[in-house]
């Protein structure tokens, strides 16, 4: 008897990242693994989304590189006592929330694995978890290894890779 | 269990509209039968029991449905126009059925609910929520068949489908996982669905029915079904997967451990391994395989071996099918998926082997060498196990003790190490086996004591301490030896509850603060057990290594003397050490003399020897008549070597500079996302491909390390960007080493503007990442053209090991540490009292601050002068708006400074806001903010808050929380998480 999950189909990912290492680090070492596509942004995710279905996301928390942000910079602003440069500074440091909390907003209900090392912040993802399920997360120090098993796992909650 | 509540959902309308026509017809009927039901249902329940199933009804047969009492709606109101009807197109009758119905179920009258639902779906038969609605009705009133026919109305909506799988699942599993299977269809990931099919699944496709669960704790929203949990993990334990069992209810336990079901969870985790080391004795995992099943193994191997491993592991499946508790079996799949580069799956099936056959060392040592070598030290904690009890079951075998103390040796067990590296030495090992272990002790010797003080403490007395209070220490001193910190936690939670103070929780506490680099934490809770036990040599041992680390010289010093005095023998050795630093030989030899009195093993006995051939050697020369010379000599040397120690450390910089804390603290978590992330962490695939000749990726790695290389040159030189490099004007990426020694060039920068030396390379921290990554610079030309293949992947192991597993966690540490300290009452009230005794308030008659903060305070992300500053800064401001309102006889005099958590609702960060109260009139406005102003301070109190990632507003009406008080500013600084002292 084989087991089921070896003869699933490649879980199809959504990397969001503002950059290019993760795609290229995971298309490298993971060959087929996984079926990839990559969005650069926020709005991009959301659009990409909107149109192609996915059995996961990989997401990354810091976008400094992003050509848009989500979230309310005037509202950041006047919290940081009229400091633009914070406040744009926090929205690119913090970004991968926004943009969980825009995908859920969306109807988005699909399993989120972020790049981040909550290890050092267990509150913060449980307040996360808790808001914006299901979600995991996996360190900075994850390689190709682990990122494919969570990513894995996490696809495999949907019923294309579990039936 | 699930909540009977149907889910708010957005409505879906009908595939066939009614027309308006029909709609209008449908209200006159509606109407007309809640004319003759309206308010009897009301009255007379019972009626309801002999009511026809409205699900056996077709959707069409809406007249006979009607006829149902039980809807208290209105009057008849003849012919409604509906075209501007609700957003489910109801018409209003039925849209008050609805009304009707969602109030009756909410005040538990399921019987009216079911009525009212029957009426709704008269009209729209598909509706979700009716549907939904009715069958959760049904389903109250213990109609399951009826509640079951009344879902299959929706065969395709998630929700239906999971209630289906949770009604059939107990008689009809098949049945049940085909519903789960259809509810994740439409709602991929669906937690609850997920559980579902897991549960359903776990007799029959347990691997399925694992995923599933991991993944439900893994996303799942609190609180978690632990019924259901507790459900699977009996199906598993029916199947002999103890040890998947124990895990389930070990990950569920994990996610609460303080939760009302963690005890039961806990005594289910113990009876399992109770049961399972009874089972043990006669499972029967271990015997052997028939002829035949043995034969399509070994058949499968030489597939394997001719590179046919689609067929082998085909051939292997298929005995797994017929012997599903073979633990050889397992093993054999095991070795197929790791051929095949599927490592997870292959410390799965490694994993089963091990439960089914616990006494085997085969399926162990397979099991701890891929946890050791796949995950660069991440996993450590759990090699180490595995690989002890292999070797236990099976001494002797000289490269298996030597992955253990290598092991173990990262995990920064170095006693332990040392013994298994002598293990290994004892066990006549090959010449390579040899050289390694010989080297590993060499390092060894050269390792600092451990840090970790606590696991060589003594058992503390258990005299004063309940007995469950020990024993749930001892539980957690096991996980922490296994590095599970998190457990060890949740362990120390349920000993500090049972015994506050009792001093082997403390020392525990201590233990576990250690090793998250909470230093200010463990220092704490070391006092605090000194001061409840004063006799505790270990215990003062420990503080004055901790000392030392912080550079405390004379205090740790202080600590040593006591310790010595006590009877710890380390403590002479340490001491020994400090003198011979001093040049202090006499000193020295008499600490040695008293070391070596003590009769000393372990770690430091080598080094000690050594030394105390130094020391005489020294004082043999000073007098034979050389003293002069000798003197001279050895006075120099000292001389050196101290003016070499005299760099500082990124500790030291700090303490000495702390405005640069946040400053180093943004360096090193640069070099730990841009340097390691996305780098380092390819190291182990690296040498996966070097191992199997893949040359694009060994290319690949060397290009994001070293930078690419252009016509000419070598690859470090040209990434480093040196002169040549620069000159040939070549168009190359920058590789990561040059981005390392850039932040590390920011670093000492940082440190020469405060005035000091930063010495990396005898930062506890930056010391061995220099070293390990000019290991990796030094593996440009291997990679780009490798000549020993061998040689490159095990280096390139090493390195992946060393940068991923302990020098990450030493950066996070560290950063973690840098500048966060926790705020109690004290500190409040010492600042209060130093503002209140400044010449302007001295003689002001204020009223006292009332404080509300929770009692064991908060900790914070700022640093405690800047803190200091913030908190004087705005207490005085408010004392002396209140000290004027009382000269001109206005308001009643409070001051008031509330301290509270929050979390952001997009980020998850958590923050403490402090929110400074009087009562005094004025005016506080946004501008003194905004702009920066001087006035009142503000402007000093915005510098100091942004700078720690704070922000600072006011509040002109304080909440109900703050009655009586007129204004308020608050500050809002990072909650710390559980790093802070």
């Amino acid at each position: 008897m084989s087991a089921p999950v070896a003869e699933a189909p490649r879980p199809r990912v959504l990397v969001i990242e503002d950059g290019f290492e993760y795609i290229t680090n995971l298309r490298q070492f993971l060959g087929g693994a996984l079926a990839l596509d990559r969005a650069g942004d926020g709005p991009t995710a959301l659009s990409i989304l909107e149109s192609s279905a996915f059995d996961a996301i990989f997401l990354d928390m810091r976008f400094d590189r992003a050509p848009a942000l989500l979230g309310d910079l005037e509202e950041l602003c006047a919290r940081f006592a009229g400091d633009t440069a914070r406040a744009r500074r926090f929205l690119e440091d913090n970004q991968g929330t926004y943009i969980l909390a825009a995908l859920r907003e969306a109807g988005c209900g699909l399993p989120v694995v972020m790049s981040y090392d909550f290890d050092g912040e267990p509150r913060r993802f449980q307040n996360l978890a808790k808001r914006y399920g299901p979600l995991g997360y996996l360190n900075d120090a994850a390689g190709p290894v682990e990122i494919r098993a969570a990513l894995t796992a996490a696809a495999r909650g949907a019923p294309g890779a579990s039936a | 269990m699930h909540s009977p509540r149907p889910r708010p959902r957005r409505s879906r309308r009908p595939s066939a509209a009614p027309t308006p026509l029909r709609r209008k017809a449908q209200a006159l009927l509606l109407g007309a039968a809640l004319a003759v039901g309206g308010t009897a249902a009301a009255q007379a329940p019972a009626e309801a029991d002999g009511a026809p199933d409205p699900a056996a009804q077709a959707p069409g047969e809406a007249a006979g449905e009607v006829q149902e009492p039980g809807v208290t709606g209105g009057p008849v109101e003849g012919l409604i126009d509906v075209e501007d009807a609700d957003p489910d197109g109801l018409s209003p009758t039925a849209a008050r059925a609805r009304e009707a119905a969602r109030e009756a179920w909410a005040r538990g009258d399921a019987r009216q609910a079911m009525a009212s639902w029957t009426l709704v779906l008269s009209e729209q038969p598909e509706l979700p929520e009716a549907v939904l609605g009715l069958a959760l009705a049904q389903e109250a009133r213990g109609d399951v068949i009826g509640a079951l026919r009344t879902y299959a109305r929706l065969p395709e909506d998630p929700a239906a489908n999971t209630a289906v799988g949770r009604l059939r699942l107990a008689e009809d599993p098949v049945a049940a996982a085909a519903a789960f299977e259809r509810a994740l269809r439409a709602l991929p990931g669906d937690p609850v669905a997920s559980l579902g099919l897991a549960r359903a699944r776990a007799g029959v496709a347990p691997e399925q029915s694992r995923t599933l669960a991991r993944a439900y704790l893994c996303c799942a929203a609190a609180p978690i079904d632990v019924e259901r949990i507790v459900e699977i993990s009996v199906a598993w334990r029916d199947q002999g997967l103890d040890e998947d069992a124990a895990q389930l209810l070990r990950e569920a336990l994990a996610r609460d451990p303080d939760g009302p079901s963690a005890a039961a969870l806990r005594g289910r985790i113990d009876r399992i391994q109770v049961e399972r080391a009874a089972r043990g004795l006669a499972f029967g995992g271990g015997r052997p395989l028939p002829e035949a099943a043995r034969a399509e193994l070994e058949a499968a191997r030489a597939q394997a071996a001719a590179g046919q491993l689609s067929r082998a592991r085909a051939r292997v499946d298929g005995v797994i099918a017929q012997h599903p508790t073979s633990a050889e079996a397992r093993a054999a799949q095991g070795d197929l998926l790791l051929r095949d580069g599927e490592v997870a799956s292959a410390e799965q099936a490694w994993g089963w082997a091990v439960a089914l056959d616990p006494e085997q060392p085969e399926w162990r040592a397979r099991l701890g060498l891929l946890l050791a070598d796949r995950y660069a030290g991440r996993r450590h904690a759990e090699a180490a196990e595995h690989l002890r009890l292999a070797t236990q079951l099976r001494p002797g075998q000289a490269s298996l003790h030597l992955r253990l103390a290598e092991v173990l040796a990262g995990l920064g067990r170095f006693e332990e190490a040392a013994v298994e590296a002598r293990a290994a030495l004892a066990a006549q090992p090959q010449a390579e086996t040899q050289a390694r272990a010989d080297a590993l002790l060499e390092d060894l010797q050269r390792a600092p004591p451990p840090a970790s003080a606590p696991p060589t403490l003594a058992e503390p007395s258990s005299e004063d301490a309940p007995p469950a209070a020990v024993q749930t220490a001892r539980v957690a001193r096991v996980y922490l030896d296994r590095g599970d910190i998190e457990r060890a936690k949740a362990e120390l939670i349920v000993v500090r509850t049972l015994a506050p103070e009792w001093t082997g929780g403390l020392n525990l506490a201590a233990g576990i603060a250690l090793r998250e680099g909470a230093l200010d934490e463990a220092e704490a809770a070391f006092r605090r057990s000194l001061l409840a036990e004063p006799d505790q040599p270990q215990v003062e041992l420990a503080l004055a290594d901790l000392l030392a680390l912080r550079g405390e010289d004379a205090e740790a010093a202080a600590h040593l003397e006591r310790a010595a005095a006590g009877g710890a023998v380390d403590a002479r050795w340490a001491l020994a050490q400090r003198a011979w630093s001093k040049g202090q030989l006499l000193e020295a030899n008499r600490q040695l003399d008293a070391y070596f009195s003590g009769a000393p093993q372990g770690i430091t006995l080598e080094p000690a020897r050594s030394l105390q051939r130094q020391v005489k050697l020294r004082i043999r020369a000073i007098g034979g008549g050389l003293a002069g010379g000798a003197l001279v000599v050895s006075a120099g040397l000292l001389a050196r070597r101290r003016s070499r120690a005299r760099g500082t450390d990124l500790a030291r910089l700090v303490q000495r500079d702390p405005e640069l804390a946040p400053t180093v603290a943004r360096l090193l978590t640069a070099i730990r996302h841009e340097v390691l992330k996305h780098n380092t962490t390819l190291l182990d695939e690296v040498a996966h491909a070097v191992d199997h000749g893949d040359q694009h990726a060994a290319s690949f790695a060397a290009d994001r390390l070293f930078g690419r290389v252009g016509p000419r040159g070598d690859a470090r030189g040209e990434a480093r960007g040196d002169a040549r490099g620069e000159a040939a004007g070549e168009d190359r990426a920058r590789g990561v080493l040059q981005r390392f020694d850039d932040y590390v060039d920011q670093l000492r920068a940082l440190a020469r503007r405060a005035g000091l030396r930063l010495d990396v390379h005898s930062d506890p921290v930056l010391g061995p990442l220099c070293a390990q990554m000019a290991a990796l610079g030094a593996l440009a030309g291997p990679l780009r053209a490798p000549t020993d293949p061998a040689a490159l992947s095990a280096e390139l192991r090493r390195l992946s090991l060393a940068l991923n597993g302990e020098s990450y966690r030493a950066l996070g540490r560290l950063v973690r540490r840098l500048g966060a300290l926790r705020l109690g009452p004290e500190l409040i009230a010492a600042v209060n009292q130093r503002v209140r005794a400044e010449p302007q308030l001295a003689h002001a008659d204020l009223p006292p601050l009332q404080v509300e903060i929770p009692e064991d305070g908060v900790p914070v992300r700022i640093l405690k002068g800047d803190l200091e500053d913030v908190l004087a800064n705005l207490l005085r401001n408010a004392a002396a708006a209140v000290f004027e309102a009382q000269a001109a006889g206005v308001g009643a005099g409070r001051l008031g400074l509330h301290v509270e958590e929050e979390d952001d609702a997009i980020t998850g960060m958590e923050t403490v806001n402090l929110r400074v109260l009087d009562d005094a009139p004025g005016e506080l406005t946004e501008s003194m903010i905004r702009g920066r102003e001087a006035g009142r301070g503000l402007g000093l109190v915005v510098d100091l808050v942004t700078r720690h990632d704070g922000s600072l507003s006011v509040e002109r009406r304080p909440d109900e929380r703050a009655a009586g008080y007129t204004k308020a500013v608050v500050v809002r600084l990072q909650r710390a998480e559980s790093e802070a002292p």
